[in-house]
């Protein structure tokens, strides 16, 4: 249980970390040999971006702190496992797309997400994991001429 | 005469027609479905226009925006949870009518007063947008800077949330616009070396990744109760025109508001119908029924969130200026098929544009007899288990995101995109200003730096009598800032003195 104020500023804080990172960067003597357009560096508009964003983290970051002295902890009201299970299963997912190909990789990607998360019945599951991709496959390749990556068995066949 | 028929002739073929009836159904479903809605139809149904004509590409996108904000009131009146945020208060009385057994009639009433604030929206954007497109031939550099800033801070200050964290998002993706090639040095910027970023950061992964992806984990991590659907029934019954009759004030002045609403940038849908409705609840003829299932209500919602969809496309045609995610989308489309939205669109591609505005009244039919057709079907979709839609859209986002260009690393940025959006969602940074931020970051870069050089660097140019448009929208940007600024700041000491007292 966090309150409000320590997740923005928790937030805050990785902002203006990442903020100083964009900004450390943008110092580098590599953009400064690109000067054009009347002593305009490619990172003119970028450094303004960054100053804007490094600002409105700290004053965020302030915010925060002075909010959660008043603030009691509250729930978030969602699950981090659940979503995390589900990023992971897609890294996979898209891992597997240029090794084994569009179809194969989304019947596995298919059968996998769906009994991770708790979907028992049969038929739907095989028709979504199997049937499904291969619609897709079918309008992409067919109707819409886009070619899908395959499996390194395709060839063969 | 001929001319007409040839923009009649370009929007009535094949392509054309099934695009709209593909893109209705698409939209349909996803405005039934809670949670889901018309920004995640959209991104994940726009990689897929790569391959169309412009005039199917823009057909289907308008065909979704129009029933996916319909679509959202048939759940609203069914299992009283909206579809779509549009449809909230499509609720109040839509759903007593249903407790009333009269649930065909509610959606009867929703799809009539959807149809008549579509078409009504049109004729505004008929009218209205070739109108503001000529106002803007005189924006240079400098008014368009300052139009970019009120926009992406109309937008942060609307998105929900504070101010603070909505300038931050729109910040966000305005960086994201500059890695890259640089267009006017060539040189590389932000790329950290990475071959792929060189091109810079691609729109639609960003937009898959951000509303798909995020959607799809959130949902994943609710802990939400199904609402039971044993005993319901769809159904359409259009109620006598004499009933229609009676509620014709609320019917215009909701349509009017809606098409008022969807022109400002940052506000959408959903406060149209919020503003209808309370108009509705003000000074409609059966005011007094509101609230237990008089079909006034549905008329003020209704009316007025579908009012919106022509109003958004004013800006975002005549000005190349999206008001909200959905527009920005669709402008995407208009860009992927090579075509600029802005102050040139309606010079340099007249009969385009007027038959996007024919296109758009065909979608609303469409969308009307959908609601005639689809609406017994309506809880049969309402029942499909939710894992099983999760799945799907999982697969079409990733599958759209690589069929853009082709490239296995546009999935390494939807999934960072999804990651970053689940993120901001977690903290309540809204994640629409870093879609619009993306997209007008370009443009809102090259008309800062053209207007320094032909200002010789000074910035105060901008502000001054020499450009009366820009000072006044820069102004105007200012008070918005501080005004909300003001209201956080208010609201704060609020919360600090109720926990003192």
């Amino acid at each position: 249980m966090l309150k409000e104020g320590d997740r923005d500023s928790l937030f805050a804080v990785f902002s203006i970390v990442v903020s100083l990172m964009l900004l450390y960067e943008a110092k580098k003597p590599y953009y400064e040999a690109g000067v054009a357009d009347s002593g305009f560096s490619p990172v003119f508009f970028p450094l303004i971006l960054i100053y804007v964003w490094l600002g409105l983290s700290i004053l965020l970051l302030t915010r925060g702190l002075i909010r959660r002295k008043k603030q009691q902890p509250t729930k978030i009201q969602i699950s981090f496992i659940k979503p995390l299970k589900g990023f992971l299963i897609v890294c996979i997912y898209a891992y597997l797309i240029p090794i084994l190909g569009f179809y194969l990789a989304s019947v596995i990607f298919s059968l996998i997400f769906m009994t991770v998360f708790g979907y028992r019945s049969k038929l739907p599951l095989l028709i979504i994991s199997f049937i499904f991709p291969l619609l897709l496959w079918y309008i992409f390749t067919f109707l819409l001429n886009l070619s899908l990556p395959v499996s390194p068995w395709h060839v063969r066949i | 005469m001929d001319y007409l028929f040839s923009v009649i002739g370009t929007v009535l073929t094949v392509p054309s027609l099934l695009a709209i009836l593909v893109g209705t159904v698409f939209g349909l479903i996803f405005g039934i479905l809670p949670g889901l809605g018309s920004v995640l139809a959209i991104s994940i149904a726009l990689p897929f226009t790569f391959t169309m004509d412009i005039m199917s590409s823009i057909s289907l996108m308008l065909a979704i925006y129009c029933s996916s904000v319909y679509g959202g009131s048939l759940s609203a009146i069914l299992i009283n949870t909206p579809g779509t945020p549009q449809s909230a208060t499509t609720m109040f009385d839509g759903y007593p009518m249903t407790l009333q057994g009269k649930a065909d009639l509610a959606i009867g009433w929703a799809t009539g007063a959807s149809l008549f604030g579509g078409l009504f929206s049109v004729s505004v954007l008929i009218f209205a947008a070739p109108q503001l497109a000529k106002f803007a031939l005189k924006f240079g550099p400098e008014e368009t800077f300052a139009l970019i800033c009120l926009a992406l801070t109309c937008i942060a200050g609307v998105s929900g949330g504070s101010i603070l964290k909505g300038l931050l998002s729109g910040v966000i993706g305005l960086f994201l616009a500059v890695i890259g090639t640089d267009s006017m040095s060539g040189s590389s910027r932000f790329d950290y070396g990475v071959f792929e970023l060189a091109a810079g950061v691609e729109l639609i992964p960003v937009l898959v990744g951000v509303f798909a992806l995020t959607e799809v984990f959130w949902r994943l991590g609710e802990k939400v109760s199904k609402t039971p659907m044993n005993e319901l029934k769809g159904g359409f019954r259009l109620a006598p025109f004499k009933e229609w009759a009676l509620r014709w004030r609320t019917l215009i002045k909701s349509s009017i508001i809606g098409s008022l609403v969807g022109i400002l940038p940052g506000t959408g849908a959903a406060t149209a119908s919020f503003i209808a409705y309370s108009e509705a609840k003000r000074s409609g003829r059966f005011r007094e029924n509101m609230g237990k299932g008089e079909p006034e209500g549905i008329v003020a919602s209704e009316a007025s969130n579908n009012a919106v969809t022509g109003g958004a496309l004013v800006p975002t045609l005549a000005l190349g200026i999206p008001g909200d995610p959905v527009t920005a989308v669709m402008m995407s489309a208009l860009i992927i098929q090579g075509i600029q939205p802005g102050v040139r669109l309606f010079t340099d591609h007249g009969p385009l544009m007027h038959s996007v505005f024919f296109a758009l009244i065909i979608c609303n039919i469409f969308m009307f007899f959908s609601g005639v057709f689809a609406a017994r079907y309506v809880v049969k979709i309402l029942k499909i288990p939710e894992i099983l839609l999760l799945n799907m859209v999982l697969i079409l986002s990733l599958l759209g995101a690589f069929s853009v260009s082709g490239r296995l690393f546009d999935l390494v940025i939807v999934l960072i995109a999804g990651l970053g959006g689940f993120i901001l969602r977690v903290t309540n940074v809204p994640l629409a200003p870093v879609v619009i931020g993306l997209v007008l970051g370009p443009i809102f870069e090259e008309s800062l730096r053209q207007g320094l050089i032909i200002n010789d660097g000074n910035i105060i140019a901008f502000f001054s009598f020499n450009h009366p448009i820009a000072l006044v929208l820069l102004s105007t940007t200012l008070a918005i800032i501080l005004k909300l600024t003001f209201k956080e700041l208010c609201d704060s000491l609020k919360i600090k003195r109720g926990h003192n007292s």
